[in-house]
């Protein structure tokens, strides 16, 4: 009879289901907390219960005295819609016109230049009112065109452009100038709101988010490429993959354990399954534990979700079936320890300095921890094979671990263990893709060095590469 | 009992990941679809929260086994299982449960309670304010006569108070004091690391040794004093400026080498993606990939 009361099977059950309602209640209560807590804190004051001194009043009184009255913010508020309507339709001229503004303030001495600067301008601005009326016109017209609506856009934002160039030009002080000035200004801002009110429109009705188009090219591309040479690859075409020597190394290291009798620690990262590398690191751990399983090697994998734990059982489990070994699957060394971050790297430091494995995988997410693991790993003297697709992670498994798997190598690994006809053809087409990248990157680097010297700055070479960029953002 | 295990779950996988990607690209007329795009990981926090479950019964078994069986370093499992029930016990009863709690009395003794802290002299219910549409207002009063208001989330009794202390003890005292010192080893184990990672054994690691002195000595005074003290060196001591050298190095070859690590990374997420969705990539089920 054990010493230590062990409560009925049963209870368990009952116990966990009441933790995890516990949890979900505790959660909900966090976040609504978290919504109140401004309130909540700001409750226990002396003013909010009237214990305030009175002379604090005068203060007050003298604070809203200084404040603007509700006409004044009104009106705030509507030029600063206004700018902003007049920036949202000026996005692609503006900068120009900034330019050439600092330019004329620059030489703003009132000489006879600057005077010719301003007739010119003054004759742009009629001219371009005249053309603001036509196209005005035609707004009422031809209103649900798109052509039109590019034309009007363009034709009101070089009208605004010129007028919002006149704040800085030193103007002719006719009061029959600054009518027409703000005539202009009128019609412009009536112009851009008709035309951003149909571009809303436009946009409500969409069944396509038309700023993600780029992304849906690349998708598409990629799954063209993945398609084509997993056919390929299943018709019995060979495909050349690289030799990856961190996946090479890893039956190298499980036959070290076996060969010291120690055992292989295996974590699949810290974060749950909707993460993909915890996915690429429970694939690995399905062939390591098969060796293990060949080898009849202790296996042990803590883990820091319990999804995650749940998954690897149920992975691990299929493996030790496969080489008909389930009998010496023990699920319990396939165990959760703790969601927190470095109460898991205590955890599985602890394990580490307990069972001593000649062999430790860290294959997933690791931020902070996957130092501590990789030196703690190396104290014991296993041979570590490590992998993350984080890059801030890569220098600290590179420094403490025999092996590192860097960025897409993680996700290349189910495909270059397995040699399934499907998936090498997926990787190749993965690679396609990313030559494809690199080409597209060498390009825009090529136009933009070009671009941004003395030679290319007035040549064609500027537009090709604000094009260019454009078509990437 | 196979469908269940591995074809139901490559259906829904595929259901649902297409589901997802049409959402991500769907407009303002197809609100019902592009919603999903917010409402998905809602569900899976949920999912992911009833799957403690799983988590406490491995964590509990586990470690009674090892009590029970005695096991060699089976002292830690006590520990675990005592700080395990004692937190939850501790967490459900201060929680701010309302079967813990008992209905606000004028003249009644409670303790302030905000954040983690707990007042340590009581106060006394003076008014109870009735508020209409609101949470009554609480009007308390120290002992030095001076009056507050307070919700009634905020009162403790004593009892409840001390459970509170313990809790804030345990949890700030310890808790949060190993955690803090888990991550302060980080600092000795980069100077191991980096001991071993600078020893120059090959072209490679010389040049990452290189570097590596030329950043540690850009990010302490000692870089600047000795540019200035290289910059007297004719022709080439202007080149020497170690800060600026740090820089460089930040910008362009870390920069540049940190960007391709993100593109490749990233593609391969999206090539593994899109294997799961189409059920190319399996093994995550068990068994053969």
């Amino acid at each position: 009879m054990s010493l230590i009361w062990r409560p009925p099977r049963n209870c368990f059950f009952f116990l966990i289901l009441f933790l995890c309602i516990f949890q979900t209640f505790s959660v909900n209560a966090e976040q609504s907390a978290d919504a109140v807590s401004w309130t909540e804190d700001t409750e226990i004051t002396a003013e909010l219960v009237g214990d305030v001194v009175l002379e604090s009043v005068g203060d007050a009184e003298d604070t809203v005295s200084q404040m603007p009255d509700a006409a004044e913010i009104f009106r705030l508020m509507l030029e600063e819609n206004n700018a902003a309507a007049v920036e949202s339709s000026t996005d692609e001229a503006q900068p120009v016109v900034v330019a050439e503004t600092s330019d004329s303030q620059a030489e703003s001495d009132y000489s006879v230049e600057t005077a010719q600067s301003v007739e010119t301008s003054r004759s742009a601005e009629e001219k371009e009112a005249t053309e603001m009326s036509v196209a005005s016109e035609v707004l009422d017209e031809t209103a649900q065109s798109v052509e039109a609506q590019a034309t009007e856009m363009s034709v009101a934002a070089e009208v605004v452009d010129e007028t919002e160039m006149s704040e800085f030009v030193p103007q002719p002080e006719t009061p029959l100038a600054q009518a027409i000035e703000e005539a202009d200004v009128d019609t412009a801002i009536a112009a851009t709101d008709v035309v951003a009110e149909k571009v809303d429109e436009e946009k409500v009705k969409s069944y396509f988010r038309r700023e993600r188009w780029n992304v849906l090219v690349i998708i598409a591309a990629l799954l063209c490429f993945i398609s084509y040479f997993t056919f390929q690859a299943q018709r019995g075409k060979e495909l050349f993959v690289r030799r990856i020597s961190g996946l090479s190394a890893l039956d190298e290291a499980v036959g070290r354990a076996t060969e010291m009798g120690r055992g292989v620690l295996y974590i699949p990262g810290i974060r749950d399954m909707d993460d993909i590398q915890t996915i690429a690191g429970i694939t690995i751990m399905g062939h390591v534990a098969k060796k293990t399983a060949e080898y009849d090697t202790p296996f042990y994998a803590p883990m820091s979700r319990s999804f995650v734990m749940s998954v690897a059982q149920e992975v691990v489990k299929q493996s030790y079936l496969e080489k008909g070994r389930a009998d010496a699957f023990r699920p319990d060394r396939i165990n959760y320890l703790t969601d927190d971050q470095f109460g898991f790297t205590a955890g599985v430091s602890g394990l580490m300095m307990r069972e001593k494995p000649a062999a430790c995988f860290f294959l997933g997410t690791f931020f902070a921890e996957s130092l501590i693991l990789a030196e703690t790993g190396n104290k014991v003297g296993a041979i570590q094979v490590a992998g993350t697709a984080e890059p801030s992670q890569i220098p600290f498994f590179v420094a403490a671990c025999d092996y590192t798997l860097i960025g897409e190598e993680l996700f290349a690994a189910s495909a270059y263990l397995s040699q399934n006809p499907k998936e090498i053809g997926s990787l190749k087409g993965q690679d396609v893709s990313k030559a494809i990248i690199i080409g597209i990157i060498i390009i825009g680097t090529i136009l933009m060095s070009i671009s941004t010297t003395e030679f290319g700055s007035q040549t064609i070479f500027h537009s090709a590469t604000k094009a260019y960029m454009q078509l990437f953002d | 009992m196979l469908f269940l295990k591995r074809t139901l779950p490559l259906i829904i996988t595929f259901v649902v990941g297409v589901i997802m990607l049409s959402a991500f690209f769907a407009g303002p007329s197809l609100r019902f679809l592009s919603q999903l795009e917010t409402t998905f990981p809602h569900w899976i926090r949920i999912i992911l929260n009833f799957t403690m479950i799983l988590g406490a019964v491995s964590l509990f078994r586990v470690n009674l086994q090892k009590i029970s069986r005695k096991v060699d370093g089976y002292g830690y499992s006590i520990v675990l299982v005592v700080g395990f029930v004692s937190m939850t016990f501790l967490g459900m009863v201060t929680g701010g449960w309302p079967m813990f709690e008992s209905e606000v009395k004028i003249g009644d003794n409670y303790h302030l309670f905000s954040g983690n802290n707990i007042s340590s002299e009581p106060v006394t219910v003076v008014d109870i304010v009735k508020q209409e549409g609101l949470d009554d207002r609480i009007i308390v009063e120290t002992d030095d006569g001076r009056r507050m208001g307070a919700s009634e989330g905020r009162l403790r009794t004593t009892g409840m108070g001390w459970l509170l202390s313990m809790r804030t003890v345990v949890f700030e005292g310890v808790f949060k004091a190993a955690q803090a010192t888990m991550f302060s080893l980080l600092a000795f184990y980069v100077a191991s690391a980096s001991f071993r990672a600078f020893r120059v054994k090959s072209k490679e690691a010389a040049l990452l040794m290189g570097s590596a002195f030329i950043v540690m000595l850009g990010n302490v005074p000692l870089g600047k004093m000795l540019s200035d003290l290289l910059a007297y060196i004719p022709f080439i001591g202007v080149y020497m400026d170690i800060p600026a050298l740090k820089e460089w190095i930040i910008d362009y070859p870390s920069s540049a080498a940190q960007s391709a690590i993100i593109i490749g990374a990233v593609l391969g997420m999206v090539s593994a993606s899109i294997k799961i969705i189409l059920g190319i990539e399996r093994s995550h089920l068990g068994g053969r990939g």
